[in-house]
């Protein structure tokens, strides 16, 4: 019923989200000079006004200039740990759909790690190692590794039965070759899909690590903390709870959206895609 | 004209290809431990030798292993049992640098051209790619070779550098023949080229691959279940039943009169059709029963079940194919009289 409606939505919104949120991100700070970090006793908890676009936080930071530095820092969270873990997913299922012997026990460390929630290997990680950008993006990493590493692993299996990887082979084709040349190219649509997703849950978690203080330390902005921070004013002053979570529900909702639209087109196009397993991600 | 035991019918001193007892099974594995529990007998030992520019058929009924043996042959697999010899070189087990020496001579064209062509390269990378993986060439000759190939088999050069989800089927197989003629191989397998296209199609492709051979001195093994198309390319025909050669002569001969009683009964369909102008042998088949399972294949001549003339002979022997004259092979025990007139057109 949801999926319905939402396919209703035109395909622009999706990527229009993701795109002002990197506008905000990147582009803003270039013409603007933001400081998230630079606190305003005088003004502390003041409402959103033409001085403080969305106000002040208790310490007198402008929330604009926390929430314009705390989507940086959720989409390099995001972007990432979506590469790493495309290019160790990818590396891994293609060796493991390749290399007989050793597909199937990848496959089966790949599922133990699959098993293990990815937030809980987070806290673990920031209780040896503290609190850290790198620490949060390892642990993600690891926990998204598996997804990639499936996806690839089953299309290399069903790809190697598909006409034209047959034909490359009976044409004389080295299996580097048709790995690089024929299977990676028709896996890229529906890993982009994938990516989309892994990059959504990844904010998430991201933003939840923080939002219950295992994630990145009180003064960084990340929207999670800030969540977390404003709780404390919802009565007195909502702009410090309610910006935060509107950033994080649009970047996510931009971001789903513009998967969803991807994998319509992948799909239209007649490849197989891996939508279904990224729903299960998301939800 | 007395018949030998020689299993191979008199052809050129040296065969292109000699294939000899080719047997080509799969295990079944047991869905819980994945013990093999049995075996497809998809090939049964098949044996049959081509002479440079030599065109053979290979006919059947859907499952009776034609394909099989077109991937056995072009070595996507590794048979079971006996041997491949290509150009006096035996390459049965070949791999490494002798498989690739091997897939340079020996190219194949697949059924379905909407499956067979990577949807994400151009035609020039399609029809290029054989030579770049064979290196021959220099980069000018390989491209001036993609243009003469594309004028060879009918595809505009102007639209060299679009995908083949652009072309029609007919035009995509064009492609795909290009791209199997490109590394310049002696042999073409072609596994049922036509069958996926429509018969307007069919028939512009067939004529291509005439002319093909005609102008290149290739020769073909044209896997097909349409009597009707093969007999147009081919100038020997095997029949195949469950995994075996029944019988295998000069086209015209062989259809005019066939010896093999199942031969026979693939014409009678033929008769029952040629309103249609198209043979299928996967349509029914005025003989009786069902064909018996490759899995568990009868005892003695795999056609005895549906044979109106088998014996006790039949089910205890099995029949070898024996050359009975005219060039002309059959595997049976009791082969049918020339002058049997239901044979005879």
């Amino acid at each position: 019923m949801l999926k319905k409606r939402l396919r209703k939505i035109p395909s622009g919104v999706g990527a229009g989200i993701v795109a002002f949120w990197l506008f905000v991100a990147y582009i803003l700070p270039i013409f603007v000079d933001l400081d998230p970090l630079a606190t305003f006793p005088v003004e502390r908890l003041s409402p959103p006004s033409a001085e403080f676009l969305l106000g002040t936080d208790q310490f007198g930071r402008s929330m604009l200039d926390r929430i314009a530095a705390g989507a940086r820092i959720s989409l390099e969270v995001g972007a990432f740990t979506t590469i790493l873990a495309a290019a160790i997913g990818i590396t891994i299922g293609l060796i493991g759909g390749y290399v007989k012997y050793l597909g199937g026990l990848l496959m089966r460390v790949t599922d133990g790690l699959m098993a293990f929630p990815g937030a809980l290997f987070a806290i673990v990680l920031v209780a040896v190692f503290g609190q850290g950008f790198l620490q949060i993006v390892f642990a993600l990493t690891v926990t998204f590794v598996p997804t990639f590493a499936r996806i690839t692993y089953g299309e290399v299996l069903a790809l190697q039965g598909a006409g034209y990887v047959r034909n490359a082979v009976s044409v004389g084709c080295t299996t580097p070759r048709v790995i690089v040349r024929h299977i990676l190219p028709n896996l890229i649509p529906s890993l982009i899909v994938q990516a989309t997703f892994v990059c959504a849950t990844a904010i998430i978690v991201e933003a939840s690590l923080g939002f219950i203080g295992a994630g990145l330390a009180p003064p960084d902005p990340s929207w999670g903390v800030m969540v977390s921070e404003g709780q404390a004013f919802m009565r007195v002053a909502w702009w410090v709870l309610v910006f935060p979570c509107l950033a994080i529900a649009s970047l996510i909702f931009g971001l789903c959206l513009l998967g969803d639209k991807i994998s319509d087109r992948v799909e239209g196009r007649g490849a197989k895609t891996g939508a279904e397993t990224a729903e299960g991600v998301v939800s | 004209m007395t018949p030998t035991t020689d299993n191979t019918l008199p052809v050129a001193a040296t065969p292109l290809l000699k294939v000899e007892d080719l047997e080509m099974k799969f295990p079944l594995h047991s869905a819980l431990l994945r013990r093999t529990i049995g075996w497809i007998q998809a090939v049964r030992g098949v044996s049959f030798s081509i002479s440079p520019g030599e065109s053979l058929g290979i006919v059947g009924e859907s499952g009776c292993g034609k394909s099989t043996l077109a991937e056995t042959v072009v070595r996507l697999t590794t048979p079971t049992g006996g041997s491949i010899v290509f150009n006096g070189r035996d390459v049965t087990a070949a791999a490494g640098g002798d498989l690739r020496r091997l897939r340079r001579d020996v190219q194949m064209v697949f059924q379905d051209p909407f499956q067979s062509l990577n949807p994400r390269m151009t035609v020039r990378q399609l029809i290029r790619e054989p030579m770049q993986v064979h290196r021959i060439g220099t980069v000018e000759e390989q491209q001036s070779r993609v243009a003469e190939l594309c004028d060879a088999v009918g595809i505009d050069r102007r639209l060299i550098d679009r995908r083949p989800t652009t072309f029609s089927g007919g035009q995509r197989q064009r492609i795909a023949i290009a791209r199997a003629l490109a590394p310049k191989p002696k042999l073409l397998v072609l596994d049922e080229p036509v069958s996926a296209l429509d018969t307007s199609v069919q028939a512009q492709i067939l004529n291509l691959l005439n002319e093909l051979r005609a102008r290149m001195g290739i020769s073909y093994i044209f896997i097909g279940h349409d009597l009707a198309v093969v007999r147009q390319v081919c100038d020997r025909i095997g029949v195949m039943y469950l995994g075996k050669l029944v019988e295998l002569g000069e086209s015209e001969t062989l259809l005019e009169a066939p010896r093999h009683p199942y031969t026979q009964t693939l014409l009678s369909a033929v008769k029952a059709l040629e309103a249609d102008g198209s043979i299928d042998l996967t349509e029914n088949l005025p003989s009786s029963g069902e064909v018996p399972s490759p899995k568990n294949p009868p005892s003695g001549c795999g056609f005895r079940t549906r044979c109106a003339y088998a014996t006790d002979e039949c089910a205890s022997d099995s029949p070898e194919l024996l050359d009975i004259g005219s060039l002309q092979e059959v595997a049976c025990h009791f082969p049918l009289k020339l002058t049997d007139g239901s044979s005879r057109k």
